[in-house]
């Protein structure tokens, strides 16, 4: 495919991350802080608000200085400690080698820009390739992990067959507790997907489905009699493409999209379609709308 | 329902070849996707919403399948035929002269044969056919057939002629031939193809119900309807009784001029004019123009014409004027012979007979010699005589001509008894055309030889009593050809010349036995049975037709080969005197050439009551047994063919086929 033309991560790749991060550094933490606020308040060096003392209140936290202007008792309010650890999951079957650029491509290159993005932030990376079963890199600590979460990404290949329902419990009983999680999947697997974000959720993870899907996947180039070959499973089906047909297939993609989206929103799951043919920079920003829009600009 | 055409089935193989190419353009390219989910999906899904979907997915297949079959069947024609008859069936094709009229392309016969085919390809499992074509003697072309290929090679053996349809023996040898080959037929159904012009006829006394399908239309026609030749009457028709003449060629005299009657008619609905053209030798002598009004009749009357042998009246289109409407040509030509300026000559040898040379002098055809015993036996060739009446004597040979012995001493052509008394005679049948106007009350003969006519002869007088009550007295026949009378008294022992009724009985035997009876003189249509004997002196004869063919004529049987209008010629071999006799045969009838179709066909109900039925009281009760008279046209055959309906189909179906393929279903 294309993608294994084009570098994953090339310098200007990396330089338009540079600007993507310093753009979205604030707005990622502070979409999250307010959801991820510590039963340890106050523990953390970062100010965040003055209350009013009550009794019982720890007196090493009053404000003495305000006490002195204002002949009143503050007490000073701060930030937890934001340790959040950030789980992507790349599903690499071999349907995900597909498409120009390749959804394979496109989702190594997403991930490797969450990486990048999440090391900057300081939170903790882990990077899961999901087939059958699950390949870990990580835990990535500090901006320098960048280049292993990268070299993992960047040997990956699209292998056999996923199995979401399968995979995602197994992470699940790995990652007990808070988390962010991305899901980088086609979501074309027959044996289903509800399971495994569902459990997925249940572990107390912040879930994100990003399907990644192929122009081709969207607009099938086809026509006539065909005898198909699934790149994943290696079944076959025999269609004649006709208008109609075609119609149903764009019929079927939006049904299981719908599916996705209703069943993502019903659940508080963060849900996203990208095609490939998207840079994957603005799929960053469009996945984080508030900076674009908080600090007036879009990176190209 | 009937195919015309059922051998266009083998186009059919175009549907298994447009199933082999579809199957050979069929062929899957693989093609290798992300994945099938969606696809199985999308499959699913259409057909789930339409069960005919796997149909569907070879639509074009089907459509153009659907196309060819339309097509095929388009092609090996369907026809709907309405009112087939069923059961037994009985064609009759009318072959008469005016079913070659050209009113209808190409023919009214032809027409005829494709309906008839048409019934015969309607014909329903379990019927049966008889084809029988009418003209003046049937031909039947198959009896109960159910055999399609055996009546179309049949009806394709059916040919029209220039004879007079005789409907009704057509419809009897018909029903003959169906009962000699299947018995009783209970119901039976006849269809006669026809224009209604023929001769009026009973029906069969036969239950069946008659169908007149009629072919033509309303046509003009211009005809020849009669043409005559005739001496002039100043000829005196004078007798001489003088000595014997055995040179063979009589010099005549200058052969007087003609005179000819032409009866010409328009039977169309407009005026019309042509010119009448009289030929002899193929060459124009005389020649008329014609102007005739509608349905006119005009008589014309050619004086002076050259005296030959036989003339043809011609009617032909005024060269530069526009057509005329005529539509059958057979009547546009009409024969004569001139009449014979000659006389038979007839030789009587006797030692002398008053009575017999009178009486035979009387007749006017005749030039009669007498010659007694010993002068007959110095003629070299007695046979040119073409009568020759013994009297008395017996040669030891007699001549190769007609003869007439009287008295009879021995055996000669029949078997001689002694000469006995007569008690008193009578006639043996009084019908006989040689006793015609001849009263034998009282007559006498006193004594006669008895006679055994054996096998050739009838009896004409017999003994009416006393012991040889029934012996025959004179008789009278043809052998090998020749006619023959031979009377087995003297005319002196018996008080016949004293009798009124003697020139008459003579007469009477002259001109059964004259030599004007060797070609007949009246009309003679095509088809007609023409008797013909063989000429004095003759052996044997044949007959050549217009068209140059040539017939033997076998003794004793009339000439049967007059089968088209024409000058027929009777050469006589085995004789020096090789004198040609000549007979024309003429169309000449209104039935034929008056084109008009009847609106009904002139069959009537028989007059005799059916055989063991009782005769139908009241004419106007329907009855079932001799069969109402159902000879009304009832509207030609209904086919319906469907092949249009059927192309109409095939191109909407490909109209649709374009659609889909445009749309890409």
């Amino acid at each position: 495919m294309a993608g294994a033309e084009q570098p994953l991560f090339d310098p200007a790749f990396v330089r338009r991350l540079e600007g993507l991060a310093l753009l979205t550094q604030k707005a990622l933490a502070g979409r999250y802080a307010g959801d991820r606020r510590s039963p340890k308040r106050g523990q953390s060096v970062e100010f965040a608000d003055f209350r009013n003392y009550v009794r019982g209140d720890d007196l090493r936290l009053v404000d003495w200085k305000a006490y002195g202007r204002l002949e009143r008792l503050f007490v000073k309010l701060f930030l937890e400690d934001q340790d959040t650890s950030v789980h992507v999951l790349i599903d690499t079957s071999r349907s995900m080698d597909w498409g120009e650029p390749s959804k394979h491509w496109w989702a190594r290159r997403l991930a490797g820009g969450l990486a990048y993005l999440a090391l900057r932030g300081g939170d903790r990376f882990n990077l899961y390739a999901v087939t059958n079963r699950l390949a870990r890199s990580g835990p990535h600590r500090g901006q320098q992990s960048v280049w292993r979460a990268w070299d993992f990404l960047t040997n990956l290949t699209a292998e056999g067959q996923t199995d979401l329902d399968r995979a995602l419990p197994a992470f699940a009983g790995q990652h007990s507790g808070p988390g962010l999680t991305f899901v980088l999947s086609d979501f074309l697997t027959p044996s289903g997907w509800q399971d495994g974000l569902r459990t997925l959720q249940a572990s107390g993870q912040e879930v994100t489905v990003i399907q990644v899907l192929s122009p081709e996947d969207a607009n099938p180039p086809v026509g006539g009699d065909l005898r198909l070959i699934d790149s994943e499973t290696g079944h076959i089906q025999e269609v004649t493409v006709t208008g109609p047909l075609l119609d149903r297939y764009q019929q079927a993609l939006a049904d299981l999209q719908r599916e996705l989206r209703s069943f993502c929103h019903r659940r508080g799951i963060g849900f996203h379609v990208w095609t490939t043919d998207v840079p994957v920079e603005e799929a960053l920003l469009g996945w984080l709308p508030g900076a674009a829009t908080a600090k007036g600009g879009s990176p190209s | 329902m009937s195919l015309l055409t059922p051998a266009a089935f083998w186009l059919s193989l175009t549907l298994p070849a447009i199933l082999v190419l579809y199957l050979l353009k069929r062929r899957y390219q693989d093609q290798m996707v992300s994945s099938t989910y969606l696809w199985r999906q999308a499959l699913r899904d259409l057909e789930a919403s339409s069960p005919w979907q796997k149909l569907r997915r070879h639509l074009l297949l089907y459509l153009q399948l659907a196309a060819a079959a339309l097509l095929v069947l388009a092609a090996v024609r369907p026809a709907l035929l309405t009112r087939a008859p069923s059961g037994d069936v009985i064609v009759v094709l009318d072959a008469s002269a005016s079913m070659q009229a050209a009113d209808v392309a190409p023919s009214r016969f032809e027409v005829a044969r494709s309906r008839a085919r048409a019934l015969i390809e309607g014909l329903g499992r379990g019927d049966r056919l008889t084809l029988v074509t009418a003209a003046a003697r049937p031909r039947v072309l198959a009896v109960a057939s159910r055999d399609r290929a055996e009546l179309l090679r049949a009806l394709g053996e059916a040919q029209v002629t220039s004879e007079t349809a005789d409907l009704e023996e057509a419809l009897k040898t018909a029903l003959a031939s169906l009962q000699g080959r299947s018995g009783q037929t209970p119901s039976v159904s006849a269809v006669v193809l026809s224009d209604g012009r023929v001769a009026p006829a009973s029906r069969p006394n036969w239950p069946m119900t008659v169908r007149y399908e009629r072919v033509g239309e309303d046509a003009g026609n211009l005809a020849v309807l009669a043409f005559s030749l005739a001496l002039p009457q100043s000829r005196p028709a004078g007798s001489s009784a003088g000595g014997p003449a055995d040179q063979a060629a009589d010099q005549a005299p200058e052969a007087p001029a003609l005179t000819g009657l032409v009866r010409v008619a328009n039977y169309g609905p407009n005026p019309a004019g042509a010119v009448l053209d009289l030929l002899a030798g193929g060459q124009v002598v005389a020649t008329r123009d014609l102007s005739l009004a509608a349905g006119e009749e005009q008589d014309l009357t050619f004086a002076a014409l050259p005296p030959e042998p036989s003339y043809q009246a011609r009617i032909q289109p005024v060269a530069g004027a526009p057509a005329i409407s005529d539509s059958l040509a057979v009547d546009n030509v009409a024969y004569a012979v001139s009449p014979s300026a000659d006389r038979a000559r007839a030789l009587l040898v006797t030692p002398g007979n008053r009575f017999m040379e009178r009486a035979m002098s009387l007749y006017p055809g005749l030039e009669v010699y007498r010659a007694t015993p010993d002068e007959y036996a110095t003629l070299t060739h007695p046979e040119t005589y073409a009568l020759v009446v013994f009297d008395g004597h017996l040669p030891d040979r007699l001549p190769a001509t007609n003869l007439w012995l009287i008295n009879p001493s021995r055996d000669s052509l029949v078997g001689v008894t002694a000469s006995r008394a007569v008690a008193g005679l009578e006639a043996a049948d009084p019908s006989d055309p040689l006793l015609r106007y001849v009263d034998l009350t009282g007559w006498t003969v006193a004594r006669s030889h008895r006679l055994d006519p054996g096998t050739w002869a009838r009896p004409l007088l017999v003994d009416a009593q006393g012991p040889d009550a029934g012996g025959v007295l004179a008789a009278a026949g043809e052998k090998e050809g020749r006619r023959n009378v031979v009377w087995g008294f003297d005319i002196h022992d018996s008080d016949l010349p004293l009798r009124p009724a003697f020139p008459i009985l003579v007469q009477n035997t002259l001109s059964w036995l004259s030599p004007s009876d060797v070609v007949p003189q009246g009309a003679i249509r095509p088809g007609d049975l023409v008797p013909l004997t063989l000429p004095a002196g003759a052996s044997k004869a044949r007959v050549v037709g217009p068209d140059g063919q040539s017939t033997d004529l076998r003794p004793g049987e009339p000439f049967a080969g007059a089968d088209r209008p024409g000058i027929y010629r009777l050469i006589a071999d085995g004789t020096e005197d090789s004198r040609e006799l000549s007979f024309a045969v003429n169309l000449n009838t209104t039935v034929e050439s008056d084109l008009k179709p009847a609106e009904t066909l002139p069959l009537t109900e028989s007059r005799l009551p059916a055989q063991g039925a009782p005769a139908p009281a009241d004419p106007g009760a329907p009855d079932a047994g001799a069969g109402a008279v159902q000879a009304a046209d009832i509207g030609p055959l209904g086919r319906r063919e469907l092949w249009p309906l059927l192309a109409l189909g095939a191109l909407a179906i490909l109209t649709v086929e374009w659609w889909v393929s445009t749309r890409g279903y």
